[in-house]
C-alpha cells in the first residue's frame, strides 16, 4: 500500500514539474513588465530555479535566508518572520505548521507548498566529487517559427534578405545537483540568423557556458563562464529578472544573491568571466571580473579619426548586414566587488562596479541626453543596508557614479496588523546619475533623473478577501526622451481578490496612470498630461480535478488630449486540462482583442512550452487562439507543442519594416523536447 | 449592422441563473439551463413610445434532462425600418459547476429605399460557471472561431462579448452585474436586482452605469402563468414600456 502511495505521489510530482504553472501574481508582474518595455523577456533563470525547487524541494528545516530568497515568493518580512519562528520553536514537523508563522496566510502557503518539504535532508557539506557525480542531466531542444514569412526573408530589389532560415533554434544541456552545483552549455539562433554558414560557421549565433557552485566550505557561490551580478536595490547593478510596480504591492524590495548562474537565450544582460562569494561567519566578500564583446551602435569620429558608440544593441539579432556590422563592436571589461556584513536582523554592504570599454561613449546633441555617459570608463559605488525590527523591515541604498552624481533609495515593509501590510519606498536620483546595468524600483527603465514616493497597502479583511492598493507619485527633474520639459506622473492601482475556496480565484482591478509627454501639435516646448485607465475582471475556476477555466475581460482607455483617444479591449477564455495521473496536459485560449492604437494595446500572459511564456502586445482588432500540449513520453522524455494564431480584421498586412507579413493572419509554432538522464 | 438598443431590461438575471423570462435567453443562451419545464413567453415593447418603433418577441424553452433547447423570434420596427431576429439555441449542463450553450442566429435588417435589406448568420457560445453556492458567472462570445457574418470581405454583424456575475444570497433576492462589449463600441456595465416580496410577486430593477438608463418592473405569477410590466427610462431618448406574458407547462417555482 505504501508503495502505491509513493508511486502516486511521484506521478503527481512528475506531472507538476512537467506542466509548469506560474503563480497568478507573477503572471501579472510579467504582464506589467511586458507593457513597460517592448524588449523580449529572455531570462528564464527564474523559471529554471522554480522548476529546480519543484523537483528538489527546499527543506524548511535546513533552508537559509538566501535559499528562501531564491524562491522569489517571500518578502523580507515574511522571510524574517519564518527564520525567527524556526529559531524560537525549533524544527518543523509538518508543512502545515507553517500556517502558524506570523504573516503567513493560506494564499502564501498555496504558492509555497509545491516547492517546500520537511522530509528530505540535504547536507551542504557534500564533496565536490559527489556533487559532480550524483546530479541530473537535462537536454532541452526547442524550435519555433512564424509560419508566414515576413518581409525580411524575401529578397528586395537589391537581392538583400535575412541571411538565415526562419526557425528560431535553442538548445541547452544542463547538469544540476540539487541547488548546490550546476553547469551547462546552451546555444541559440534567432529567426533570420544563419546556421553553420556565413557569419555563424560554428553553428549557433550565441553560445553560453556556465559552471556554478554553492555552499562549499567558505565558498558561498562560485561562477565560471556566464553569470549575472545583482547588488543592493539595483541602483548600480541588477541583471536578473526584477519587477517594478505591480499588483503584488509589497514586492518593492529587490532581493537576490549577488552572483547568479546564467544560461538563458538572451544575448546581452549577463557577464562572462569569473565571480566568487566567500563567506566567513557574518562577513561575505564578493569579487567578479568579466570580459565581453558587445553589440553597439558604432559611428566614425571625425575629430579623432576613430570610432565612438552612443548606445548598446540589446536585441541580439544578427540577421542583416547592418546588424552584423555592429556585432561585437565594443569590448567591455567589467569588474567589481561587494563586502557584506550580516548579523541577524542587520545587513549592510558596500558595492562597487567598474567598466572599461574599447571605444568611447559619446552623447548625442539632444538636450535630454545631456547627462549621458561619456568616455571609455565608468564606475558606480554604493552602500546598501537593511534592518528588521519587530514587524518593520527597512532597506536602503545610497549610490554614486563616476561623476559623483548621487542616488538614494529607501523603503520600509511594515506588517501593520495580522490583516494589513504596508510598503513605502522613496527615491531621489539626480538627473546626472547614470549606470550601465542599473535596474531599481523606479518608473524609468534605468535609475536616473527621478524623484518619487511609492505607497502600497495589502488589506485582508477576511481570509477569502484581499485588497491591494498602491500609489506612486514621481517627477523627472530633467528632460526625457520625447518629453522636452521637466515632468511628473502618478500611478494608482486597486485590486480586489476574492478566493472563496482553493479552486476559485476572482479579481477585479482598476489602474490609473498619468504621465506627461510632448504635445503632438508641433509645439515641442510644452507638455501635456496623458492619462491611461485600465479595468480588468479575471476569474479562474477549477471545475474538476483535471479542468480549469479562466476568463478575463479588460478595458484600456488612453487619452492624449488634443489628439485622438485610444481604447483597448480584451476578452479571453482559457481551458486547462491537467489530469493528475496522465502524461498529458493541454491548454488552449480563445481571445478577442480590439485596440484603436498602440498606446492602448492589450497584454495577456500566455502559457508556453516549459521554461517559456508569451505576452504579445496586441493592437488592432481580431482574434487570437493558441493550443499548447505537453506529453510525457516516458519518465525521462517529454515534449511540448504550441500552435498560436492571430487573425486581424480589416488589414492587408501585419507589422512594419522587415517584420511585415502580408495578409491578416499570423501563425507560429513552438516545439520542445526535454531529455532527463 | 446593429439594431439600436433602448432598454436592457430583458437581460435581467441572466448571469446568476435566474432569468426573468424566457425572452431573455435571446442574448444569453446559457441561461436556458435554468429551465426545468417547458416554458413559452411573448413580449411587446414600445421603444420610447414611438408609434413606429415597437418590438415583439416570442420565446420557447424545451428542457430534456441535462439539455435544453431554445427558440426565439424577435421583430421590431415598421415598414420604414425593421429588424427580424431568429435564435436557435442548445444548452447542456456538464456537471454541477459548468454549463455550455451554443446558439445560431439569423438577423435581417430592412431599410427600404435607402439601405435595402441585409441579413447575417452568426453563432454565439456561452458558458456558465458555478463559483460558489451563491455566486455564478457566465460569459458569451460571438463567432468564436470564424466571423460567419461576412459578405464580400465586409463584416455585416458586429459581435458582442459579455461576462458577468450573479449573486443570490437567498431564495428571494438576486443581484447581478453584467459587462458587455459590442465590437467598436464602448463597454457597458449593467447592474440589476430581483426581489420577491411574496411568492406571487417579483420586482426587478436595472441600471446601465454607462449611459444612465434605468428600468423597473413588476411581475405577478398566478399558477403557471406569469405576467410582467416593465418601464425603461433612457436619459435622452425617454420611456419604453414592456409587457411580458409567460407560460410554464406545469406548476413550478419561478426559475
Amino acid at each position: 500500500m505504501r508503495k502505491i502511495i509513493l508511486l502516486v505521489s511521484a506521478m503527481i510530482l512528475r506531472v507538476e514539474v512537467f506542466a509548469q504553472e506560474i503563480p497568478v501574481n507573477l503572471q501579472q508582474q510579467l504582464e506589467d513588465q511586458a507593457e513597460r518595455s517592448a524588449e523580449r523577456l529572455e531570462d528564464d533563470a527564474w523559471l529554471q530555479q522554480m522548476e529546480t525547487f519543484s523537483r528538489h524541494k527546499l527543506n524548511i528545516n535546513r533552508a537559509d535566508a538566501d535559499d528562501l530568497r531564491r524562491l522569489g515568493i517571500l518578502n523580507e518580512l515574511q522571510l524574517r518572520s519564518f527564520l525567527s519562528y524556526r529559531k524560537l520553536l525549533g524544527e518543523f514537523i509538518s508543512l502545515y505548521e507553517l500556517q502558524a508563522v506570523p504573516g503567513w496566510d493560506a494564499a502564501l502557503l498555496r504558492k509555497l507548498f509545491p516547492f517546500l518539504t520537511v522530509t528530505t535532508v540535504i547536507s551542504n557539506r557534500e564533496q565536490l566529487f559527489s556533487r559532480l557525480r550524483k546530479g541530473d542531466h537535462q537536454l532541452l531542444l526547442r524550435s519555433s517559427m512564424d509560419l508566414k514569412r515576413s518581409k525580411g526573408f524575401i529578397p528586395d530589389s537589391a537581392g538583400r534578405a535575412y541571411s538565415g532560415s526562419p526557425q528560431h533554434l535553442f538548445f541547452r544541456l544542463r547538469y544540476q545537483y540539487n541547488d548546490l552545483l550546476q553547469w551547462g552549455i546552451s546555444g541559440e539562433k534567432d529567426a533570420g540568423e544563419p546556421f553553420f554558414k556565413k557569419s555563424n560557421r560554428l553553428g549557433f549565433d550565441h553560445y553560453s557556458f556556465h559552471f556554478f557552485l554553492r555552499k562549499m566550505g567558505v565558498i558561498r557561490s562560485l561562477a565560471l563562464g556566464d553569470f549575472t551580478v545583482n547588488m543592493g536595490q539595483g541602483l548600480i547593478q541588477w541583471q536578473s529578472m526584477a519587477f517594478k510596480r505591480s499588483a503584488d504591492v509589497m514586492n518593492c524590495k529587490r532581493q537576490s544573491e549577488i552572483i547568479r548562474p546564467y544560461n538563458s537565450s538572451g544575448e546581452f544582460y549577463f557577464n562572462r568571466g569569473a565571480a566568487v562569494t566567500l563567506n566567513r561567519r557574518k562577513w561575505s566578500l564578493t569579487g567578479f571580473a568579466s570580459f565581453r564583446k558587445l553589440d553597439a551602435n558604432r559611428y566614425p569620429d571625425s575629430l579623432s579619426g576613430g570610432y565612438f558608440v552612443n548606445s548598446f544593441q540589446t536585441s541580439g539579432y544578427h540577421r542583416t548586414d547592418t546588424e552584423n556590422e555592429n556585432r561585437k563592436a565594443l569590448q567591455q571589461f567589467f569588474y567589481g566587488g561587494n563586502l557584506t556584513y550580516e548579523n541577524g536582523a542587520w545587513r549592510s554592504g558596500v558595492n562597487a562596479v567598474a567598466y572599461l570599454f574599447s571605444l568611447p561613449f559619446k552623447r548625442s546633441g539632444d538636450a535630454y541626453d545631456r547627462f549621458a555617459i561619456e568616455g571609455k570608463t565608468w564606475s558606480n559605488f554604493s552602500m546598501d543596508m537593511a534592518y528588521t525590527w519587530k514587524n518593520l523591515h527597512w532597506f536602503a541604498e545610497m549610490a554614486m557614479d563616476a561623476r559623483l552624481n548621487r542616488a538614494l533609495l529607501s523603503g520600509c515593509l511594515i506588517s501593520l496588523d495580522r490583516k494589513a501590510d504596508l510598503s513605502v519606498l522613496w527615491r531621489n536620483i539626480s538627473a546626472g546619475y547614470q549606470t550601465i546595468n542599473g535596474n531599481a524600483f523606479t518608473e524609468s527603465g534605468f535609475p536616473t533623473n527621478e524623484k518619487g514616493i511609492y505607497l502600497g497597502l495589502t488589506f485582508r479583511p477576511r481570509t477569502d478577501w484581499r485588497i491591494d492598493v498602491y500609489a506612486d507619485v514621481y517627477s523627472f527633474p530633467w528632460l526625457r526622451y520625447r518629453v522636452n520639459a521637466p515632468s511628473y506622473g502618478r500611478d494608482l492601482l486597486i485590486q480586489v481578490v476574492y478566493t472563496p475556496d482553493k479552486l476559485t480565484e476572482i479579481y477585479g482591478r482598476s489602474r490609473f496612470r498619468q504621465k506627461q509627454m510632448n504635445r503632438g501639435d508641433g509645439n515641442y516646448y510644452s507638455t501635456l498630461s496623458v492619462p491611461q485607465q485600465n479595468f480588468r475582471l479575471h476569474i479562474s475556476r477549477k471545475i474538476s480535478n483535471d479542468i480549469t477555466i479562466r476568463q478575463r475581460m479588460e478595458y484600456v482607455h488612453y487619452d492624449k488630449k488634443g489628439s485622438d483617444a485610444q481604447q483597448g479591449f480584451l476578452f479571453f477564455v482559457d481551458l486547462l486540462y491537467r489530469p493528475s495521473l496522465k502524461p498529458l496536459n493541454l491548454s488552449c485560449r480563445w481571445q478577442y482583442f480590439e485596440s484603436t492604437g498602440y498606446d492602448a494595446a492589450v497584454y495577456a500572459y500566455e502559457n508556453d512550452v516549459l521554461y517559456s511564456f508569451s505576452i504579445p502586445g496586441l493592437s488592432g482588432k481580431g482574434k487570437r487562439y493558441y493550443v499548447l500540449a505537453g506529453y510525457e513520453l516516458d519518465r525521462k522524455t517529454s515534449c511540448w507543442f504550441r500552435l498560436a494564431a492571430t487573425v486581424y480584421e480589416g488589414v492587408d498586412h501585419i507589422g512594419d519594416s522587415n517584420d511585415r507579413i502580408m495578409g491578416n493572419k499570423r501563425l507560429d509554432y513552438h516545439f520542445q523536447l526535454r531529455f532527463l538522464f | 449592422m446593429s439594431w439600436p438598443q433602448a432598454s436592457r431590461l430583458l437581460n435581467a438575471g441572466d448571469m446568476g441563473g435566474r432569468p426573468l423570462t424566457i425572452i431573455t435567453t435571446a442574448n444569453q443562451p446559457v441561461s436556458l439551463l435554468n429551465y426545468r419545464v417547458i416554458t413559452a413567453a411573448v413580449a411587446g415593447e414600445k421603444k420610447f413610445l414611438l408609434p413606429s418603433y415597437g418590438q415583439y418577441s416570442l420565446g420557447l424553452a424545451i428542457p430534456e434532462g441535462k439539455n435544453c433547447f431554445g427558440f426565439s423570434v424577435e421583430y421590431g420596427g415598421s415598414s420604414l425600418l425593421s429588424q427580424t431576429l431568429v435564435h436557435l439555441a442548445y444548452a447542456r449542463s456538464l456537471g454541477e459547476k459548468l454549463g455550455l450553450a451554443l446558439q445560431f442566429n439569423y438577423q435581417s435588417l430592412s431599410l427600404p429605399g435607402i439601405y435595402g435589406k441585409a441579413s447575417a448568420i452568426y453563432a454565439r457560445l456561452g458558458g456558465a460557471i458555478q463559483l460558489t453556492q451563491q455566486l455564478k458567472m457566465a460569459f458569451h462570445i460571438t463567432d468564436p472561431f470564424k466571423n460567419l457574418a461576412v459578405k464580400n470581405g465586409e463584416t455585416i454583424h458586429s459581435g458582442d462579448y459579455s461576462a458577468g456575475f450573479g449573486y443570490q444570497p437567498s431564495e428571494k433576492m438576486y443581484a447581478g452585474l453584467l459587462v458587455k462589449k459590442q465590437e467598436l463600441q464602448d463597454p457597458q456595465v449593467i447592474v440589476d436586482l430581483l426581489y420577491d416580496p411574496v411568492s406571487s410577486l417579483r420586482v426587478n430593477g436595472q441600471l446601465d452605469l454607462t449611459n444612465g438608463s434605468a428600468g423597473i418592473g413588476l411581475h405577478w405569477k398566478q399558477k403557471n402563468i406569469q405576467f410582467g410590466l416593465m418601464v425603461a427610462i433612457h436619459p435622452q431618448l425617454g420611456i419604453s414600456p414592456v409587457s411580458i406574458l409567460q407560460f410554464q407547462s406545469m406548476k413550478n417555482k419561478l426559475p
